[in-house]
């Protein structure tokens, strides 16, 4: 019961500070500018003034995928652990939390209903990116194979929801939010480096981003590994969050 | 056993000792003073007791239930008010009482009629769709009053609930807090001794972490009294000063006006043992006495005592 009152907070929290506006803006026009960057590169070339001596390929809805899945990988991480490093954190700092924590809410329910609000705005952001890149491809470069879209797309919020999973165990582990979104890109970075080692690459959460990599390819690509460590590791932080803020004194 | 019951309590942050065994028990229906002076640990023992921190040592229960770090299970028989509440600034007054009453899982229709009700208590039925964060401190304070008050609580524990109001908006909550004493026991810090003074009816007085001092006010006075009488004749003569001077327990006398009438100040050894002897003394000599009194000291005068007291010891 006390989730869904918390998880209404955190809604109406995100709505009137603005988060899911920017988190939308930010994922939609990184959607729709993907598409338009490719087609006018060229004009833009040109209309530079600059004669620059370089043959561009022809660039297509394969390079603009792939252009997406990019900035996804990296702006999108970037981007949730903005968003959510201070969700706990801050609420400790100024001692909002002490105010909730003090009414019979168990820490469970409080770092649950944020993964749920964080979540669905992640979510929703990146369904109208990806709504606005699908149109705007289809239109500007060529057909895009729906299913595969779909795919590379369900892999994303995947991994952007470990994403997010890991910062909020961070946010909860200390006071600060600088702090905690340090420790946060330091960890994922550090993640996504491993998956350059040979025999570790399928086994690391950010070897989904290399796997909606390899469908634009046309490979099948098989990192169920990846997906099942990816999801167990959600679960983990999740409950580390909640022992953390169980056993801190807010 | 009490509705508020420490035993033993420590709590330690690296090698300093913020609360030093404390050992209290506060029967139901008390409204009680939680004195001293800053770090003194009165915040320290508060947030032990509302399960925000956890006692490195000893145990604590109120109604009956064990404190422990996070218990949802305590929460609910109490009210909190830290001493600086911070709220979320894009709700309303409204808002955050309701997001209140919610989380103590209050039945939606008891919720609408009790967040009308405790706005108004607190004056601010006015501001109550107006968003927190263009809130006053003193807007704020009250606010915090009303959500400890939400799930009408067993036990109010408040911490300097005065202390950003006005002396208008002090006296307000004073008396909103004597009304709730009919069924809340209240365990209220204060930096405001003549507010303690007021309408507390107990008070502990912690310094350095230990306590002090656990008493009723009055026992309180009556036990840190200065051996000084004061005392009316009709009307003050020579003779009058001159016997009085005579009684042996009397160490000093002296004159003094109240307004147009003139008064005796009188110093004895003992307050208990002299008043008697001193009495006594009055009535063999024929005197038309008008007024007799102990001066009593007022419960800044104590603090400062017991307090003064423990530094000249240190």
């Amino acid at each position: 019961m006390q989730y869904y009152v918390l998880l209404r907070k955190e809604i109406k929290e995100n709505i009137r500070t603005y988060k899911f506006l920017i988190m939308v803006a930010i994922l939609l026009v990184f959607g729709i500018g993907t598409p338009l960057m490719i087609k006018f590169l060229p004009e833009i070339l040109k209309l530079s003034g600059e004669q620059i001596p370089l043959t561009l390929p022809v660039l297509g809805a394969t390079d603009a995928l792939q252009s997406y899945i990019s900035n996804l990988s990296q702006v999108g991480l970037l981007l949730v652990v903005l968003i959510s490093m201070g969700a706990v954190a801050q609420e400790r700092e100024r001692r909002t939390a002490v105010m909730v924590l003090s009414k019979s809410a168990g820490p469970g329910a409080f770092i649950l209903a944020k993964m749920t609000a964080i979540g669905t705005m992640i979510i929703a952001g990146l369904l109208l990116g990806a709504i606005g890149f699908y149109f705007y491809t289809t239109i500007l470069l060529g057909p895009v194979d729906l299913l595969k879209f779909t795919i590379i797309n369900l892999l994303s919020a995947y991994y952007l929801l470990f994403c997010l999973s890991i910062t909020l165990m961070f946010s909860s582990l200390v006071k600060s939010q600088l702090a905690a979104g340090g420790l946060s890109l330091v960890t994922l970075i550090g993640l996504a480096a491993i998956s350059n080692i040979p025999f570790m690459s399928e086994f690391v959460p950010s070897a989904l981003m290399g796997w909606a990599t390899s469908f634009i390819n046309g490979g099948n690509g098989d990192s169920v590994p990846a997906m099942m460590i990816c999801g167990v590791l959600i679960i983990l932080s999740l409950l580390a969050g909640w022992q953390i803020l169980r056993r801190t004194e807010i | 056993m009490g509705i508020i019951v420490c035993q033993g309590l420590s709590k330690k942050y690296g090698k300093i000792l913020a609360l030093d065994d404390l050992t209290l028990e506060i029967e139901k229906g008390t409204l009680f003073g939680f004195l001293g002076p800053n770090g003194a640990g009165k915040i320290t023992a508060l947030r032990i007791m509302v399960g925000l921190s956890q006692a490195t040592s000893g145990k604590a229960w109120i109604c009956g239930e064990e404190v422990k770090l996070n218990s949802s299970r305590l929460q609910k028989h109490i009210g909190y008010l830290p001493e600086e509440p911070s709220f979320y600034p894009w709700m309303t007054g409204k808002e955050f009482l309701k997001f209140t009453g919610e989380l103590f899982q209050i039945p939606l229709p008891e919720i609408k009629h009790r967040v009308d009700e405790l706005l108004e208590l607190v004056g601010l039925t006015d501001v109550g769709k107006r968003r927190i964060g263009s809130y006053s401190r003193g807007m704020k304070q009250r606010l915090g009053i009303a959500q400890a008050l939400m799930n009408q609580p067993e036990v109010l524990l408040l911490d300097e609930p005065c202390s950003a109001l006005d002396p208008v908006g002090r006296l307000e909550v004073l008396e909103t807090l004597l009304k709730l004493k009919e069924h809340t026991t209240i365990f209220m810090s204060s930096h405001i001794l003549s507010d303690i003074e007021r309408i507390c009816d107990e008070v502990a007085i912690l310094n350095k972490g230990r306590l002090i001092v656990k008493s009723h006010i009055e026992e309180l006075r009556q036990r840190y009294a200065r051996p000084i009488f004061e005392l009316e004749f009709d009307p003050i003569d020579g003779s009058i000063r001159n016997i009085i001077r005579k009684i042996p327990c009397v160490k000093q006398v002296f004159e003094l006006k109240r307004g147009d009438i003139p008064v005796l100040r009188v110093q004895v050894e003992n307050p208990v043992l002299d008043r008697r002897a001193l009495l006594e003394a009055i009535v063999a000599g024929n005197m038309h006495l008008r007024r007799f009194e102990m001066l009593l000291p007022n419960l800044e005068e104590v603090f400062v005592s017991i307090v003064g007291n423990q530094k000249e010891k240190s």
